[in-house]
């Protein structure tokens, strides 16, 4: 049994670092974002813990715990998009893919892609302007601690931006290759 | 163009785009926004696409759902799984169809440390099927099994479908958590009697087992289960007794799940960081789908499509029973095709109204939802469950001995969903008492 739940994990642990590893194609500022992604839920989590461990037994409760794990949370969503269209893992119904003739399958790609780029241009360009008026008045929370969130707005229209680069990378890759990995 | 006119041909194009493969997330969000700028205007739709993905995503009230998936990615790693499955064999060993039993207890078990049904089903593959096998169980029928227990884990909390529930509806989701305790036990306990029936008219589904655990060796195994005990009152205990809110508990289980893994030396930084990254490609892959959904609801109540489908539903005095027989049948047929994220997010915005409308509990009617996405989830052809146990099997088991060995299980699920439908304080009782 032990030795099934070691294999296991191991094997289920390889397999997702292979699916997670952005690969040569990747970028380096696609690399950086992924590394502040696992920073950002870590910091999360540390906070969310000790806010309730300091105010269970000090009586203290951070004050700045609802905007920064809000703030971080959101930036960890936004900085993982690349990585997600970069290994096209998004959630979509896959059923009939293989009944599709070569044509259709080639216009869903061309499909997906096209309705991707309309829905990140559109996020982006909310994502960027949100981030040039917090920028603008030097944006911080309202908690006590009054910490600065412009960094975390920029790091969320990077992340749309980056995403937008990843699709314009893999588009001109099929046009050019007539596949994304050529 | 009427609302329902709108909407119909939105939902159309919709699942035009799904079935050709477009993501769910994309179609959800292109459609709403071409709909939004044909009945509002450009401006409109600049704005919506400006504030609803930062402000959702920034929302310290769904910070639980990474959290939540982050503790089950750091329990899976430590092997507490392992040690829980250990447990309720060796407990088990004696009784006929034992494997199903610790399967589905373990699975149970599980559950309470982990939201993710797809997590526990393709883990308990690689554990539990090798097993069976050893044992002569019925193939179909063991990794049916697995698949219907995964289904657990959407509604023992910490269930990210009722958080998500609680994210498209704006109910409370500590509530909502909890109401999903005495559900979820009751499927549990109904999987384990159901098995008993099949079993006295398909003995050979499981053949009797002749190695047993002696005392000693059952108790040595019931030891390593602290942990998963230790996780269970620490983030349902704290939000039953209101101790802290749905949002803390799940750094607190993240964090708890961390401090277990690393006193027992069973995760490395390697582990961590994989299990940090997986949450986070996790997460963006459900928001995605979300904010598509919530600007597709947006669209669906400006066209006018809510209110008049929930006019309709009223002047042709459907009723609850009416609404409710619809929204199974719906689900049931809806679920062959959609993964259970993606049926939550297209159905909820609309069917939550009415269901508002004609008075029901919102507490019932969430619990209903889940069980159905979750029955979907093991209903083929689609059932995600049973392909993260095709997966995870590695041709142990073929699709078609998969669905044949589902059904069963999906019999029971049906009979715990009209037991549901008909005793709506199972749902109710517990958020009640709430601290």
């Amino acid at each position: 049994m032990g030795d099934d739940d070691n294999r296991a994990r191991h094997d289920g642990a390889s397999a997702l670092r292979a699916r997670l590893t952005p690969g040569a194609g990747a970028t380096l500022i696609e690399r950086a974002a992924i590394g502040v992604c696992g920073v950002t839920l870590f910091v999360v989590m540390l906070v969310g813990a000790a806010d309730i461990v300091s105010g269970e037994v000090f009586g203290v409760f951070l004050p700045f715990k609802v905007d920064m794990s809000g703030t971080l949370a959101a930036t960890a969503i936004f900085l993982a998009w690349p990585l997600v269209q970069r290994a096209h893992a998004h959630i979509q119904v896959d059923l009939f893919l293989p009944y599709l003739p070569r044509p259709l399958l080639r216009l869903s790609w061309w499909a997906s892609q096209a309705t991707g780029m309309l829905v990140f241009g559109l996020i982006a360009y909310g994502a960027i302007d949100l981030a040039a008026e917090s920028v603008a008045i030097r944006e911080s929370s309202a908690a006590t601690l009054g910490y600065p969130i412009w960094p975390a707005k920029v790091a969320c229209a990077l992340g749309a931006v980056i995403t937008i680069g990843v699709f314009l990378l893999q588009t001109l890759r099929r046009l050019l290759h007539g596949a994304e990995d050529a | 163009m009427s609302g329902l006119e709108q909407g119909g041909l939105a939902f159309a194009v919709l699942l035009t785009m799904l079935a050709i493969g477009v993501p769910v997330g994309f179609a959800l969000a292109g459609v709403a926004a071409a709909g939004l700028y044909f009945s509002v205007g450009a401006t409109f739709v600049l704005t919506t696409f400006k504030s609803a993905p930062y402000t959702l995503a920034s929302d310290y009230t769904f910070v639980v759902v990474p959290m939540f998936v982050l503790m089950g990615a750091i329990a899976g790693r430590a092997g507490i799984i392992g040690d829980l499955y250990g447990a309720a064999q060796a407990m088990l060993s004696r009784v006929r169809g034992g494997l199903f039993m610790a399967t589905i207890v373990a699975q149970a078990g599980f559950a309470a440390a982990s939201g993710s049904t797809v997590v526990a089903s393709s883990v308990f593959t690689r554990m539990a099927l090798p097993e069976m096998l050893r044992f002569r169980y019925d193939p179909g029928v063991s990794a049916g099994c697995i698949a219907a227990a995964g289904t657990l884990a959407g509604l023992i909390p910490p269930s990210i479908a009722m958080v998500l529930y609680a994210l498209l509806t704006g109910e409370p989701v500590g509530a909502l958590l909890i109401a999903g305790i005495l559900p979820g036990i009751l499927t549990a306990v109904s999987y384990m009697a159901g098995i008993r029936v099949f079993l006295h008219f398909r003995p050979h589904w499981a053949p009797p087992i002749t190695e047993h655990v002696s005392w000693p060796g059952r108790i040595r195994a019931l030891g390593k289960v602290w942990s998963v005990l230790l996780l269970m009152i620490l983030v349902i205990g704290g939000i039953y007794s209101g101790l802290f809110p749905p949002s803390a508990a799940g750094a607190i289980g993240a964090a708890g799940a961390l401090t277990i893994a690393l006193a027992m030396r069973r995760i490395d930084g390697g582990q961590l960081w994989d299990g940090l990254i997986e949450s986070a490609r996790i997460t963006a892959m459900i928001f995605l789908v979300i904010i598509g959904g919530l600007i597709f609801s947006r669209f669906l109540s400006i066209s006018g499509f809510i209110g008049d489908l929930r006019a309709l539903v009223v002047s042709t005095e459907l009723g609850v029973a009416g609404f409710l027989a619809m929204t199974v049948a719906l689900f049931l047929l809806l679920g062959m095709f959609l993964d259970s994220v993606s049926l939550l997010v297209i159905a909820v915005p609309f069917l939550y109204p009415i269901s508002q409308t004609l008075g029901m509990d919102p507490i019932w009617f969430a619990v209903i939802i889940v069980k159905l996405i979750e029955i979907a989830a093991i209903t083929p052809p689609v059932g995600l469950n049973l392909y993260a146990v095709l997966a995870a099997a590695e041709r142990q088991v073929t699709t078609a001995g998969l669905f044949r060995g589902v059904l069963p299980f999906i019999a029971i699920e049906m009979a715990v969903l009209a037991l549901l439908l008909a005793v709506p304080a199972i749902a109710t009782t517990l958020p009640r008492t709430m601290g």
